[in-house]
């Protein structure tokens, strides 16, 4: 794998929410957002994050920039477990854009000082030297220093997700975790915000942690894809591996229906998937997926399988994985 | 292809927001087009461009505070809907034209059981009794692909996941057999797995039911799995209007050939950066003396900025624009060479 040096790893992460009503015959249950990761991001990469909602993405994002504690396992950056660093200087390394760009930036300040915030959160220059920077980098996202002087309710929403790049951008973090930065923006303007991204990865070296379901925006962005299904990774690869020959059959059926603009491919072999997602409060016993999975055997209702290596830098967890990797006939 | 008999009409519509003589914006400036038997036609269009305006205009379902033309027309089987009687309009909705909602709260009344909501929309427009209502409503649920489907109408909308509940809307809206179903955004706020399922029995559905669609959406590759003819809007007008095949092979406006260029592709290495449009939708209230799409356009002349370009006829295809994009030259910069 071409892996660079890695910037972050995550071990055996989880999170458990407790249930509003959550008690089950006297005992209290939990919603399993997150439930036993691992992954890697190496310096100046981008890892995708893709999987259906509610699987656990934004619950991840959040616990790798600390704001919010893991239930169990830990998340290391540039060796150094979270829980024992300053979250302060985390701050400086480590930044988050948002989803909705019509909520994450503060109405009430001006553009310039939502943008200095980090800056001055850190103590970061002089006041003029701060006012510079700012400048620089409104420019910098395609945006006019005039512009500081406006509202955010004054702009577009791919203005907005400009903004809101410009101070993850500020302390020149070594990783930005973008969950959904493009979902909410119409085509041309995802376009514009991608290129945005790739152009300041070349630039300043950043590492990408990027969250989305739009899957070919997760094809542009990224090197490496993680997908993810009801709180659990279930494969990683790297793009060109993923597209070309995904491992999992959830991963399969996902890329299969993503739908194609292009009117000839109509009438394609495509996997159609039965049936609902399953809710995170009860995921299904066994593998997680085989209430859905066309290719489900017996085992895969009683044993979860695990993530495992399938090729170089590959991961899947799925029985037909492990068998064809063993050579093993099929168990009844 | 055999001339299909038309169903629907729109002629000129204009649509503004506030009195005539007021400072009004305008919302929909002057759109055409037409809509076959049995046919899927798909309206897309960057957000705000006055997809939904158009389609509420159908049904006469748009704020009371939006106003239309005089000389505006939509006509449907002989009759001009935006000069309808309420009544005849509320006679209409859910019968011969229904509609899913881009906000799902608008379909389904959230205190009223699935199964009462479709028995009583089947009473009010099919005369049937009660039991007949309920047996048509879980042979309609069942189509749909929801299991258990008497449990099911004992449910409250809020009961359902949302996929479940976009399923039940498509259900309603299909109950009376309509002729024409408008679906704003139908699959947008589902995730690609459930929105595959959900795409493939309105489908199959269509083709059952022979009903046309009009499927609002701003996801191309939604477009080119699912209509016949694609209508392309943008600052309130149509820019252009194509067979859903020729459009992809080849766009004639440029924003239509910046839409295609602006979706990174499944296939193939994916490193060279993506051909975005370049700036933003302008506002209804600032529009341009010349073309709407000037600001943006890279194959934009002098001529742009003065004069507005109409839909019109070129080589059998509709655009708007002076100098559409032709083969090969996609990425001229007209001002550029005239400069
Ligand atoms: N603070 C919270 N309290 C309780 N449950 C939560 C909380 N945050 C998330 N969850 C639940 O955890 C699960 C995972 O949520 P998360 O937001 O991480 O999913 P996601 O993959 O980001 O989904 P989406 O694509 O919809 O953004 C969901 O079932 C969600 O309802
Ligand atoms: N009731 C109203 N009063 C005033 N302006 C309105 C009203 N409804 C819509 N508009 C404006 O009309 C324009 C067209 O809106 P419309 O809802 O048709 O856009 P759309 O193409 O459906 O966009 P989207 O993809 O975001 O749904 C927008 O600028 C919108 O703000
Ligand atoms: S383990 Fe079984 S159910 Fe799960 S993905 Fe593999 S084949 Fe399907
Ligand atoms: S009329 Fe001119 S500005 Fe408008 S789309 Fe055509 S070339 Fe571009
Ligand atoms: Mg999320
Ligand atoms: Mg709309």
């Amino acid at each position: 794998m071409m892996l660079n040096e890695p910037l972050l790893e995550i071990n055996g992460l989880k999170k458990y929410y407790p249930k509003k009503d959550g008690f089950f015959q006297g005992k209290k249950s939990w919603i399993k957002a997150v439930d036993g990761m691992d992954l890697t991001i190496g310096k100046g990469e981008t890892l995708g994050l893709v999987g259906e909602s509610g699987c656990g993405k934004s619950t991840t994002g959040r616990m790798i920039v600390g704001l919010e504690d893991p239930t169990e396992g830990t998340v290391s950056f540039q060796g150094n477990n979270l829980s024992q660093v300053d979250k302060r200087e985390l701050g400086k390394q480590m930044q988050m854009i948002f989803q909705d760009p019509f909520s994450s930036l503060n109405p009430r300040m001006k553009v310039s000082d939502v943008i200095a915030e980090p800056l001055r959160l850190h103590k970061v220059g002089s006041r003029i030297e701060q006012q510079k920077r700012v400048d620089e980098l409104l420019e910098r996202v395609g945006l006019r220093s005039e512009h500081g002087r406006r509202f955010p309710a004054e702009f577009s929403g791919g203005q907005r997700q400009r903004i809101g790049i410009a101070r993850a951008i500020a302390l020149s973090p070594s990783l930005i975790v973008c969950d959904e930065p493009v979902s909410a923006l119409d085509v041309s303007i995802q376009a514009q915000v991608l290129n945005l991204l790739k152009d300041l990865q070349k630039e300043l070296g950043v590492s990408y942690l990027f969250i989305a379901h739009g899957i070919q925006a997760v094809k542009y962005i990224s090197d490496r894809i993680a997908v993810m299904y009801l709180g659990k990774i279930v494969e990683v690869a790297t793009k060109e591996e993923l597209f070309s020959r995904p491992q999992h059959p959830y991963t399969e059926s996902l890329l299969s229906a993503v739908p194609r603009p292009d009117p000839k491919l109509r009438g394609r072999d495509r996997i159609i998937l039965k049936g609902d997602l399953p809710s995170p409060e009860n995921p299904p016993s066994g593998c997680r997926f085989h209430t859905r999975c066309p290719k489900v055997m017996d085992v895969c209702k009683q044993v979860e399988p695990a993530l495992q290596v399938t090729r170089e830098g590959t991961y899947a967890a799925c029985h037909l994985v492990s068998e064809a990797e063993m050579k093993q006939p099929q168990e009844a | 292809m055999t001339k299909r008999e038309t169903l629907l009409e729109i002629n000129n519509l204009r649509a503004y927001a506030g009195k005539a003589g007021e400072s009004r914006s305008q919302l929909v400036n002057g759109v055409n087009f037409r809509i076959d038997k049995g046919e899927i036609v798909a309206l897309v269009g960057e957000s705000g461009c006055g997809k939904s305006v158009t389609a509420l205009s159908i049904l006469g379902l748009n704020a009371a505070s939006i106003e239309y033309e005089n000389d505006s027309e939509i006509r449907f089987h002989e009759e001009n809907l935006l000069q309808l009687s309420d009544r005849k309009l509320r006679k209409l909705r859910g019968n011969d034209i229904s509609m899913i909602f881009q906000d799902p709260m608008f379909s389904l009344n959230p205190l009223k059981k699935i199964g009462k909501q479709m028995t009583e929309a089947l009473l009010q427009h099919k005369a049937a009794d009660v039991r007949t209502a309920r047996q048509d409503a879980e042979k309609m649920i069942e189509r749909v692909g929801i299991t258990d489907p008497k449990r099911q109408l004992d449910n409250y909308p809020y009961q359902l996941s949302g996929g479940m509940r976009q399923r039940v809307m498509i259900a309603m809206a299909l109950l009376c057999k309509p002729e024409l179903l408008i679906a704003d955004e139908p699959t947008t706020a589902l995730d690609v797995t459930i929105q595959a399922q959900i795409l493939e029995i309105m489908k199959d559905l269509q083709q059952e039911l022979d009903v046309s669609i009009l499927l609002i959406t701003h996801d191309l590759g939604v477009v080119a799995e699912m209509a016949d003819r694609v209508v392309v809007m943008y600052s309130g007008q149509v820019v252009e209007e194509a067979d859903v095949y020729a459009l992809f092979e080849q766009p004639l406006h440029p924003y239509t050939n910046g839409l295609l260029t602006s979706v990174p592709k499944l296939e193939g290495a994916s490193d060279e950066r993506i051909s975005a449009i370049r700036g933003t939708v302008p506002s209804p209230q600032e529009l341009p003396k010349g073309c709407n799409f000037y600001e943006r356009c890279t194959h934009r002349s002098d001529r742009c900025k003065e004069e507005e370009p109409v839909l019109a006829n070129h080589g059998g295809r509709n655009v708007a624009c002076w100098h559409p994009v032709v083969e090969g030259a996609n990425d001229v910069e007209r001002t550029a060479i005239r400069n």
